[in-house]
Order: C-alpha cells, then structure tokens, then sequence
C-alpha cells in the first residue's frame, strides 16, 4: 500500500534532527500483509514539535532540503 | 545444553500459564513510585506559559516582574518575539519557583502582546477550510474501478468518520530534572523511551549522551505519547542549571495535557463499495481527510480487506490549528477500521445478508491471514451467540422495545507487532538467586512479569528467585515501549540471555555430576542428566559452584533462531441496545478474538485486551477534543468533559486468545494495538443494526444518535 511520499523518511539529506516514533524502536521482523502503520507522526529534536525552530514543517518531504535554515548534517558537541 | 527454541507445550512450567502481575500489589497498595511521585530536596516547580490563541505572532514579551517575584529561580523565554503559534497551548516561556504557587503567580505576571492571525479548527467539514491548509492528496488505484463498479449488482455510497481525540494520560507527561554536578543530569521522566531518552536530552543539550541518567520505575499511560523527551524535558534541564542544579519538578497541568500532549488524528471519508448478488465484492472507492494538526497523515484504504480487485482512493490532509498529533495506540488502524468495516455492514445490509456470512463471504480479500479471521469471527459468533440474537437491521434485534432498540456489529483488525531490538544482562548469583537488567519499561503490558516467567521457565525456578530490574538507561540497551514491539522483543533476548547463562552453569556443574555439560537440562528446581532425575543437584547448590562472583551472559534481539514474528488478526463483536428517545447507547455485550502468537502470560495478554475493550467503547461512545471555532480553543480539556467510559458504562467482556498448534510456533507477537483497532467499528455498527440507519461518525453521542434517526425519519416522510 503506498504511501504519501512526504511521510517516507528514506531519502538523502534528511536533516539529523528529524525524528519519529520508528526511531526509538527498531521491528526487525514485519508481516507484509499488514498495512503500514505509520502515523505521520514526525518532530524535530529541538522544538520537539512537528514544526522545525524555523516554523516550517517537520517532515521528512521538508527537512530533507541542505537549504532550510535549521538543516543539520549532523548536531555538534559542545 | 539448552536450546534457544522456546519449550513444547507440555514442558511449559509458566509460559501461557494465568499469572499474576508481580508488581500488582506495588500498584495497587501505592508503594509502586510513578515519576509524578518523585519529590527531591530543595525542589523547584517549573511552570510554562502558553499561548491563549490557536494561531498568533508574538510581538513582545515582558518578563521583568515576574523575574523579582518571590520564590522565582529562572525565567527563560522559549519562543519569543517574531515566533508564529500555531495551536493554543503552545509554549512561550518557562520558568521554575520554590513553590508551585509561586510558579503560577509568576507566569502570569508576564506581559505578552500578541498579533493574532486567522485559525481554523474543525475539519470534518473540508469545504470550510482555507485553501493554505488543504494539503497535496496521495491518489492511489488498483485494477478497473468502472469495471467493478459495472459488474456489481449493488452499490452503496456512505460517510463515516471519527473526530480528534487526545491522549488521556492519568498520569501526565513530565519529569524531575536536576544536575548531579555541572556536567552530570538525572532525570526521572514519564517516558516510554528508557534507553533512547538520554541520548536525545544530551543531543539537544549539546553535551555528551553519557552524561544523562535515567530512572524510572512506573509510567500512568503513555499509548505512543511519550517518546519523545519534550520540549518541557529540555527547557527544564536548561532551567535546572541556571538554578545552580536544583531539581525542578514539571509535569503538564491536565488542561495542558489534554491540550498539547498528542492527538490522535481524526478521519473522515465517503466511500462507494459494490458487490454481486452472491456479495462477492467488486469494487472500492474512497474520498477520505483528516487532521493531526499541522503536520501530514496517512490513511490507506480499504483496510485489512486490501485485496479488492478495484480500487480508488484519494487520501488528503487537512492542517489545522490543534495541538499536534502522536502516536496514539495503532496510529491510524481503529480509524480505518472504522471506514473500512462501517461500509463493509452498510453493504451487507444492502444486499440483506447477515455481514457475519458476508465477512466470510469475502475474507480470502484479507490476504494470507483469511483463516486466522475466519476461525476468529466463527468463535466470536459463537461467544457472543450471533446466529440467535442477530436480526436484520432496522428489525429490532432480539429483547427489543418499543423504545430500546438492540443490535449486532463486529470487525476485524490486523497489527505489526514486530519484535524490537533488545538487549539484556541475565545474572546468576552463587546464592541460586537470578536478575535480570533491561532498559524498558512497562507501558502497562505487564512487561516484568512476562520477564519474570521467561528467566524462571529457562531456569526451571520458582518465579521468585528472579529479579527483575527495569527502567534504567545504565541497563542494556532495549527499544522503546511501543508499537506492540516489546513482549517480542524482549521475550526474545531474556530467552537468549538465559539459555546463554544456563549453559556456562552446566559447564560449572557437569564434572560433580559426571557428565558432559550438554547432557545437562534444567528441571523443577534441580540441575539433572537430561531426562535422568536420579542423576542431579539443586538449584541453589549447582549455583553454590559459580564461586563468588555471579555468573552474567547477555542475551539479544534479534540473534540466532526464530523466537518471534510479526502479525496478528483480531475480531470483535458488540452487541448493544440504543434509547430511541434518548440517543444513548448502552453496551450490553463486548467480545474479542485474538492471537498473538505464543502467549507468555494468559492473564496478562487477556487483561491486555480488556483494557483496549474498555478504551475502545470510549472512543466509541464517549471521546472527542472539543475545538471551540470562534476562540480556536479546546473546550473540554479537563476530566469532566473529556469523558472516558467508567466501569458502568462497559457492559459484559468476554476475551479469547487464540494458542495452541498453529499459533504457538510463531512465538510471541506484539498485542498492545491489535485490540485497540476494531471497537469504533463494531460498535458503530451493532448501533446501526439496531435503530436501523448509520450513525456516520463517532463518538456515538445521543445528540449524533439522534440526529441519524431524525434524518432517517425526516427522508422516509420525504422531507429530507
């Protein structure tokens, strides 16, 4: 069953702070049967809402773009 | 040596055996600590100011009084001048007092000026909402829909829907934060994310992930809400170090909570489904919408009957300006449930079949799982007694009044339930005593029970020799708790990590026995040749042979043999009498079927399905975020008018769990969603059996019951 191609966090350049509740677990086995669950639910790690610190969408279809503001390749250590 | 594979049937000591929680009397005395119980020394109280309007600009905040007031620590602003709200309850700025008292006089001492903009709130009309918040459809089709719709004999057009609801958390989102030194935190959090938690407040912190410890021994709800760590988790860990390192308490306010801790997004649709006279199905087509705020969603249809051989479907969001959506138990299945099975009954009443007979009619359309269904739906009949008191709908099913009016409905369900990744430390101490350590927590699933039964099963021990740590991020590393991903998951590596374990105390033990180690088996308390009584030590003296050091192995998942899988098949059926005078629908009768594989813990996997049952008839007949036009605010955020079903309002349960051959093998499978996914729908239309026509979206409250039957009435005099 496919899905809304903004939602799918499988692509290049997605920002290092998109998150989403697939994150935090990882299904190692999925019956191919049973229709994606996925919920739309994504956020950023650092206004923790699904709008980004710019107020745009959280989204893989918005936060995979090097050219929004807030893109991070990776989130630096102090 | 011990095998990986779990136990055949008749070997099994514990495993799908009816086993009490072993921290149900923590819970219920209220010795059990929920992190809502954690008080410090020298404790501050966060409080945050939000946002009263659903859609604004802040132009100016002015937070000086508030800064000298008595009591008060730290303020910070989090989103200040330029920053555009998007939903009431959005956070402006947070700040920490010696008393909570003193906290909320404080934020309201803050001066904040607002530019507001337009919002829009209610979607279930989509014709109302502004063309910016209509977002781009996903357009999918299979087959020939005109040749379905050709060849069928019946059609029916129908609109379904279910509106927002909130999560309802009894205990509500939060933490106690503090700074162990200038470089260290602890957090105590209400999470579902034991082990990933750290590392996110760390990343966002910008310190080493290291350098946060978590600790947690209970967690009050969290259905997929609490994954994250939250913006008020980094704000107050921020506000804790500006106050020198002091712990600060914040939990969410239940108007907070109810308000900005998670939706789970409404769904609405029109739907044209067809058939043959036989009721063969031929054709499907869907316009659906819905909302979780601002952001996207997805919602495939037709669901768990995806193999209709034409299809249409267009799927669209529609943003608005509500709190955000999370996970929220099976994101998007009791919603599709809804649509799907709504029309699927509305199709079978068409044709004037009974839809148990049409559901079977059509069930090879479920895919590879048709049998499980079909077995499913042919015990429920028989629990809930279908072929007797079923009766076309509008007739008055069986007990009906002139006024009370009884009817039928069921639904099937599908769920993931996919294993996580999970590790575990098993310890073995010289003293016969066992622990195991895992970073998880227990979402309510009875997660250190089905722990407790796993180790002492391997062991072949009482279950009270064996500890069960969780709830630490310095235990091994295991997913979060959601999805109905744990039980497998962790079953899975304690098993591993067990076996592992057990095998390094045969080669301890097999010289005084005088055997080789992998002629060993653990058995009722003893260490023995395998299938040799005669010949074996017990427990706690074969452990006496570790030494003093205890003995540790690691267990994982995913590693070698299949201990788990993935995906389930549930049924439900409802049967329930509506006032025709009043609107208000009573649960009589309430059952469900349902696998998960191998059970662990009987007890815990039905109490797992009576606790969806009762969430179900909730949203159901009870559940709505009530979204004010006008202010662009919810209406109900509190616990008089956010109304859960209380223990009168459920009606009989009855639950059976598939096991045995052809079950078992699979090994356990996730069961927190499954059940949570068909109540909306088999309750809905057991009230359209009843009273005759469809109520089109739920809750099912007498005002929507009403409305049905006066449209009804007002088409029959042709009026309408």
């Amino acid at each position: 069953m496919p899905e809304l191609d903004n939602l799918n966090p499988n692509r290049p350049n997605l920002c290092s702070s998109l998150r989403w509740k697939g994150l935090f677990y990882t299904a190692t086995e999925k019956d191919p049967d049973v229709q994606p669950s996925n919920s739309g639910y994504f956020w950023c790690l650092h206004s923790q809402t699904c709008l980004g610190p710019d107020g745009g969408l959280a989204e893989p279809g918005e936060c995979d773009k090097p050219t929004r503001g807030c893109h991070k390749g990776e989130v630096p250590l102090a | 040596m011990a095998e990986y594979k779990w136990p055949d049937a008749e070997k099994r000591q514990y495993i799908g055996k009816r086993i009490s929680r072993i921290d149900g009397p923590d819970k219920v005395s209220g010795r059990a600590k929920y992190s809502y119980d954690i008080n410090r020394p020298g404790m501050l109280f966060g409080k945050i100011l939000r946002s009263p309007h659903a859609h604004a600009k802040v132009v100016s905040i002015d937070t000086s009084v508030a800064e000298k007031m008595p009591g008060v620590k730290t303020v910070k602003v989090i989103n200040g001048p330029g920053y555009e709200l998007q939903w009431a309850g959005q956070e402006i700025v947070a700040l920490a007092a010696e008393t909570e008292s003193q906290a909320e006089d404080a934020v309201r001492a803050i001066k904040v000026q607002y530019e507001k903009l337009p919002h829009f709130v209610n979607e279930a009309d989509r014709s109302k909402a502004p063309e910016s918040y209509l977002r781009k459809p996903n357009e999918n089709a299979t087959g020939d829909v005109s040749k379905g719709f050709a060849e069928a004999d019946v059609t029916v057009e129908g609109f379904y829907g279910n509106d927002v609801i909130t999560h309802c958390c009894l205990e509500a989102h939060g933490l106690v934060t503090e700074w162990a030194d200038d470089k260290n935190v602890l957090i105590h959090p209400s999470t579902q994310s034991v082990s990933p938690i750290g590392p996110e407040l760390a990343r966002a912190l910008e310190m080493p992930a290291s350098s946060v410890r978590v600790k947690m021994d209970h967690i009050g709800g969290g259905f997929g809400s609490k994954f994250p760590i939250d913006i008020w988790g980094i704000e107050m860990t921020k506000a804790s170090k500006q106050a020198g390192g002091k712990p600060i308490k914040y939990f969410l306010d239940r108007d907070a909570e109810l308000a900005v801790a998670g939706t789970r997004p409404s769904l609405y649709a029109k739907v044209k489904v067809a058939a043959k006279k036989d009721g063969t199905i031929t054709a499907w087509e869907s316009d659906a919408w819905g909302s979780g705020g601002m952001g996207n969603i997805n919602g495939p249809l037709p669901y768990v009957f995806s193999r209709i051989p034409n299809t249409k479907t267009k799927h669209q969001t529609v943003a608005t300006n509500v709190g955000p959506q999370r996970a929220w138990r099976a994101p998007n299945h009791p919603q599709l449930a809804l649509v799907t099975m709504s029309a699927m009954e509305d199709l079978a009443a068409k044709l004037n079949m009974d839809p148990l007979d049409f559901f079977l009619k059509n069930i090879e359309l479920t895919g590879a799982r048709a049998v499980t269904y079909k077995d499913e739906l042919m015990k429920a009949a028989e629990m809930i007694d279908w072929k007797k008191t079923w009766r076309p709908r509008g007739e008055g099913g069986l007990g009906s009044t002139k006024t009370v009016k009884r009817g039928l409905g069921l639904s099937i369900h599908t769920w993931q339930g996919g294993p996580h990744n999970s590790d575990c430390d098993i310890i073995i101490n010289p003293d016969g005593t066992a622990e195991i350590r895992i970073g998880t927590q227990d979402l309510g699933v009875g997660v250190r029970t089905v722990l407790n039964i796993v180790v002492a099963e391997t062991f072949g021990i009482p279950l009270d020799w064996v500890k069960v740590s969780i709830g630490d991020n310095r235990y091994p590393v295991s997913g979060g708790s959601g999805g109905s991903t744990t039980t497998g998951g962790i079953s899975s590596s304690s098993r591993r990590g067990s076996v592992d374990a057990l095998n390094l105390l045969f080669e301890k033990v097999a010289p005084t026995l005088g055997t080789a180690a992998d002629k060993l088996e653990a058995v009722g308390g003893k260490i023995q040749v395998i299938g040799d009584p005669t010949k074996s030590m017990p427990w706690k003296q074969a452990c006496a042979k570790i030494g003093v050091q205890p003995l540790v192995a690691r267990g994982k998942h995913p590693g070698q043999g299949t201990l788990a899988s993935a995906g389930v098949g549930g049924c439900q059926m409802a049967d329930v009498s509506v006032d025709i005078e009043t609107g208000i629908v009573k649960m009589n009768k309430f059952v469900a079927v349902q696998d998960c594989g191998l059970v662990m813990d009987l007890k815990t996997a039905e109490s797992q399905v009576f606790g969806a049952m009762i969430m179900g008839v909730t949203y159901a007949l009870y559940e709505e975020k009530i979204m004010d036009d006008h202010s662009g605010r919810m209406l109900n955020g509190n616990m008089e008018f956010y109304k859960l079903a209380g223990l009168r309002d459920i009606g009989e349960f009855k639950v059976h769990m598939m096991t045995g051959p052809g079950y078992d093998e699979r090994g356990p499978i996730g069961l927190g969603e499954p059940p949570t996914n068909s109540p909306g729908a088999a309750i809905s239309n057991a009230v359209a059996n009843a009273i005759g026509v469809r109520v089109p979206t739920i809750p099912l409250t007498p005002d929507r019951v009403l409305a049905a039957l006066s449209q009804a009435g007002a088409k029959k005099e042709g009026r309408g």
